[in-house]
């Protein structure tokens, strides 16, 4: 299972479409609760989580944590390091690497890619680092 | 000959003076110059072993030095004498009338020094005031005739005598003071405006001491700022004392000695009283150290106010003289001088303050050119350590919230003044103290002196923490600072930022501290303020590169939305467009259509950039608002607010004849802007299926309309922000309501140049924002 964390509802749609048209099993959650639930919900069986950085924030993450906003995804990507550390998470943000202000390696991240990239190019990396299910 | 009137011709005749006693005084025509000639005689005459003329003027050399000694001695020799004469005379006149004859028996000392059994000193008096003596010595044993050496008759009348020729002596000797005052002096002093002020300080005490033949002169300026007295020069040709011991031992109970004589006028201003302080009277009931009074061996003080045209004190002179009174002669010639000196310093301090502004002048325009930049800060700072001729020089700003103090320019360690707090550091002297300020309203001077710090700034106020008191500096250092508040251009009561200069010494050279002064915070005020508007010119800069800044991040996050979902939907169509299953399942013909709005969204952001390049023309013309302009723009923005649900309510003005607002001049496109501007704001930010509300009002003096709606809040403290050129609220941008930044703020420039405006009322929810139009506008025609 892959999971989109965005609230660009309609601009990423095509990215999501991409992946499953792909032949993978994709979720999106497009708020931070809706985000929180589907982590809970899938935990370990996700296989990649594809992650943007500014939010609305509400539920779990707090205005303040996120810089009004600004960083929700950082709140969100603390929370999956901590409790799915297997979990892979690519970030997919508007948001440049050097104004993120943390360093996503250190964070648990695996990989960061600036928006206005082509579907392709976003699977092409994040399907390098997709949790390889566990061997019977 | 003036002193053998008929009258006193006789009187001496009556006294029994014979007629070669006459001859011996017509000798004492000479005696101004030189007395030797007619004491030589007259020792003859009386058998006197030793005769000598003690003058109360003991720093005319030549005169100390008169006198018949029974043995041959140095020069030297000869003071030791005369010193011991009059100290025997004085000490035996204490107990008794200024004007009896004093007479002494053996005694050791003045039969070591002067090798004579007995002495017999004479007063010379002139109105009253004891000005000299005479004096005879006998070798050995006591003096014939009852202990005289001649009968007290003609002891008087040979003082007399020299009592007339004193007088004499002393009236020529006041003329040519009188006359050098005028004209020497003065024309001396002048001609040193063409030297430093400094130079111009050192000198006054030093002519004057000349001048006034006195054994020490001091100048000392009048700091308005904290009403004391500072000292610029002193001049002691004597003792050779220099300032800066003189300062250590003396300065503070100077200081103190000195204010008595100044006294505060119902206008404000300061004056001074000329004082004379004697040993016996203040010296002693100021200080129990008596120390500096022996140090100096002071016996009289002399206070002379200096004052500007207009009364007031620009400083003081200070004279001694160290056992006697200062004639009154010469403090009329010092009050006669006063005047001069007053102009002179005045004349000084201007040049000097000329000669600075105009070093500022040159310096300021040069900086004004330049980008403003950290360096540039530190040059300042640099050139004002220059100027001011301090150790460490720091420019601080205050924040936009006015809390933090930011450091732009320093010349000494900037991490150390990195924002701090405005309301809490002023400033730090030693290890332990550091002093607190809630407002710099005036500058501050503070310094140690001896043990204790002072500040002596009367108006410090608020918060003055008192600490355990501090002895230096974490590096053993003497510290001494001046603050001047740099205020607000356009406020001047509004403190933007702070001039801090400092000057520090090892523990040792404490004496040499440099204590900042009035001058010094004239100086720096003048920097202030060329400061406060270098730094409003470069805070519009700033504010414009920051804008520019902001717009051009607004622009590309705006842009890169719309790119971003191109890129999606034409990445996706690329790869599955030949696939039929994948066709089947995904809206193919969707992901077209979005392509193309997308394309028109970043259209319509990029076009947005050159409208405000026409913002310059107007064309006014008669228009209605509702009928020409506002119903186009319903027409536009209607599918838009029905497609969120949103219904359009109106409220119009009850205006009984018209009904509407009526026939205004305006510029038809412009006001469309705005009105689309505003219908399209309320829309988009409106949450679903609520009611947008437009309202018609009217003011005394304006038409308004206001756009009501509910939704997206506008967060506080951003009520300016929205208004700026590329400005948008922050919540705006996280939740990707697209738009450019540029919408409110050419409202706001339109509606400004139809002498109206734009305001946002935030009571909470709902948002509304309200156009005023001025009635002026319905009889209102361009040229």
């Amino acid at each position: 299972m892959i999971l989109f964390i965005d609230d660009d509802v309609v601009r990423m749609e095509s990215h999501v479409d991409f992946f499953e048209a792909s032949g993978h099993e994709v979720d999106w959650a497009k708020s931070t609760s809706e985000a929180f639930q589907r982590l809970h919900l899938y935990g370990n069986d996700l296989s990649l989580v594809i992650l943007d950085i500014m939010m609305p924030t509400e539920g779990e993450v707090d205005e303040e944590a996120a810089k009004g906003g600004y960083r929700t995804g950082v709140e969100i990507l603390k929370e999956i390091s901590q409790e799915l550390p297997g979990v892979p998470v690519v970030i997919f943000s508007a948001v440049s690497e050097d104004n993120l202000g943390y360093d996503w390696r250190e964070l648990g991240a695996k990989a960061y890619l600036e928006k206005a990239k082509s579907p392709a190019d976003l699977y092409e990396t994040a399907i390098k680092y997709l949790k390889q299910p566990k061997e019977a | 000959m003036l002193w053998r009137k008929k009258k006193e011709k006789k009187a001496a005749e009556d006294l029994g003076l014979s007629r070669a006693f006459w001859q011996l005084l017509d000798e004492l025509e000479d005696i101004g110059r030189s007395p030797r000639p007619f004491l030589e005689k007259f020792a003859e005459g009386t058998k006197a072993d030793l005769v000598g003329i003690c003058p109360i003027h003991q720093s005319s050399p030549q005169i100390i030095r008169s006198g018949i000694w029974p043995s041959v001695g140095t020069e030297r020799d000869d003071e030791k004498r005369i010193k011991t004469i009059r100290g025997r005379w004085q000490s035996g006149l204490k107990s008794r009338q200024g004007n009896e004859v004093v007479r002494l028996g053996s005694d050791e000392k003045i039969q070591d020094l002067l090798g004579v059994d007995a002495l017999v000193i004479y007063p010379i008096s002139i109105d009253h005031k004891v000005m000299g003596s005479l004096f005879w010595g006998m070798k050995q044993g006591q003096f014939p005739n009852g202990q005289q050496p001649i009968p007290d008759h003609i002891a008087n009348c040979i003082v007399k005598l020299l009592q007339i020729v004193y007088e004499r002596d002393h009236k020529i000797e006041s003329e040519r003071l009188e006359r050098q005052s005028r004209l020497d002096f003065v024309e001396s002093l002048y001609n040193l405006l063409d030297i430093r002020l400094s130079n111009i300080y050192r000198r006054i005490p030093e002519n004057l001491t000349t001048l006034l033949n006195l054994q020490f002169a001091s100048l000392w300026i009048f700091n308005e700022l904290d009403d004391t007295l500072s000292l610029r020069a002193i001049h002691d040709p004597v003792k050779k004392v220099k300032i800066s011991n003189f300062q250590r031992v003396v300065a503070k109970y100077e200081n103190t000695l000195m204010s008595m004589c100044l006294s505060r006028e119902q206008n404000g201003i300061v004056t001074g009283r000329p004082g004379l302080v004697s040993r016996s009277a203040k010296w002693d009931t100021l200080h129990r150290n008596m120390n500096i009074v022996r140090k100096l061996n002071l016996e009289h003080l002399l206070i002379m106010p200096i004052l500007r045209r207009d009364r007031s004190l620009l400083g003081v002179i200070n004279l001694y003289l160290e056992t006697e009174k200062i004639s009154e002669e010469k403090i009329k010639i010092l009050f006669a001088l006063t005047t001069q000196i007053s102009m002179l310093i005045e004349l000084g301090i201007e040049r000097q303050r000329r000669a600075l502004e105009s070093r500022i002048q040159e310096f300021f325009p040069r900086i004004l050119q330049l980008d403003g930049s950290q360096k540039i800060w530190d040059d300042i700072a640099k050139h004002i350590s220059k100027v001011v001729d301090c150790k460490i020089c720091s420019i601080l700003f205050r924040d936009e919230d006015g809390e933090l103090l930011v450091l732009k320019g320093s010349t000494g360690v900037r991490e150390k003044w990195e924002d701090k707090p405005y309301s809490e550091l002023f400033y730090s002297i030693g290890s332990g103290y550091t002093g607190k300020c809630a407002e710099l309203k005036h500058t501050i001077i503070v310094y140690n002196q001896g043990d204790k710090e002072v500040n002596p700034l009367a108006e410090w106020h608020a918060d003055h923490d008192q600490g355990e008191g501090f002895e230096e500096d974490s590096q053993g250092n003497w510290l001494s600072l001046i603050f001047v508040p740099i205020f607000d251009p356009e406020d001047k009561e509004e403190v933007i930022g702070v001039i801090r200069c400092n000057n520090k010494n090892r523990d040792d050279n404490f004496q040499k501290l440099r204590i900042f002064t009035k001058e010094d915070h004239d100086v720096l005020s003048i920097f202030a303020q060329t400061l406060a508007i270098f730094h409003r010119n470069y805070g519009i800069i700033e504010e414009k590169e920051h804008q520019k800044d902001e717009f051009i991040q607004n622009l590309s996050h705006e842009a890169l939305a719309p790119l971003n979902a191109i890129m999606g939907h034409a990445g996706f169509l690329q790869r599955f467009h030949n696939n039929p299953t994948i066709r089947a399942r995904f809206n193919i013909e969707r992901k077209y259509k979005a392509l193309v709005d997308e394309a028109q969204h970043l259209n319509s952001i990029i076009s947005a950039i050159p409208v405000m390049q026409n913002l310059e023309q107007y064309r006014f013309e008669e228009t209605r608002i509702y009928q020409d302009i506002f119903s186009s723009c319903i027409s536009i923005t209607e599918s838009l607010a029905e497609e969120k649900g949103l219904k359009l309510h109106y409220e119009f003005l009850s205006r009984p004849e018209k009904n509407r607002i009526p026939l205004l001049y305006l510029d038809r496109k412009k006001i469309h802007q705005v009105l689309y501007n505003l219908l399209m704001n309320a829309i988009k930010y409106a949450d679903n299926n609520t009611n947008i509300k437009i309202l018609e009002g009217e003011t005394l003096t304006h038409y308004t309309i206001s756009f009501q709606n509910d939704g997206l809040e506008i967060p506080r403290g951003e009520e300016k922000v929205i208004f700026r050129l590329y400005g948008r609220g922050s919540n705006a941008k996280t939740k990707h309501v697209t738009g450019t930044g540029t919408g409110l703020y050419l409202c706001k420039l339109i509606m400004e140049r139809h002498n109206g405006d734009i305001t946002l009322d935030r009571n909470g929810n709902p948002t509304i924002f309200t156009i005023h139009f001025p009635k002026t506008l319905e009889d209102w025609s361009p040229l």
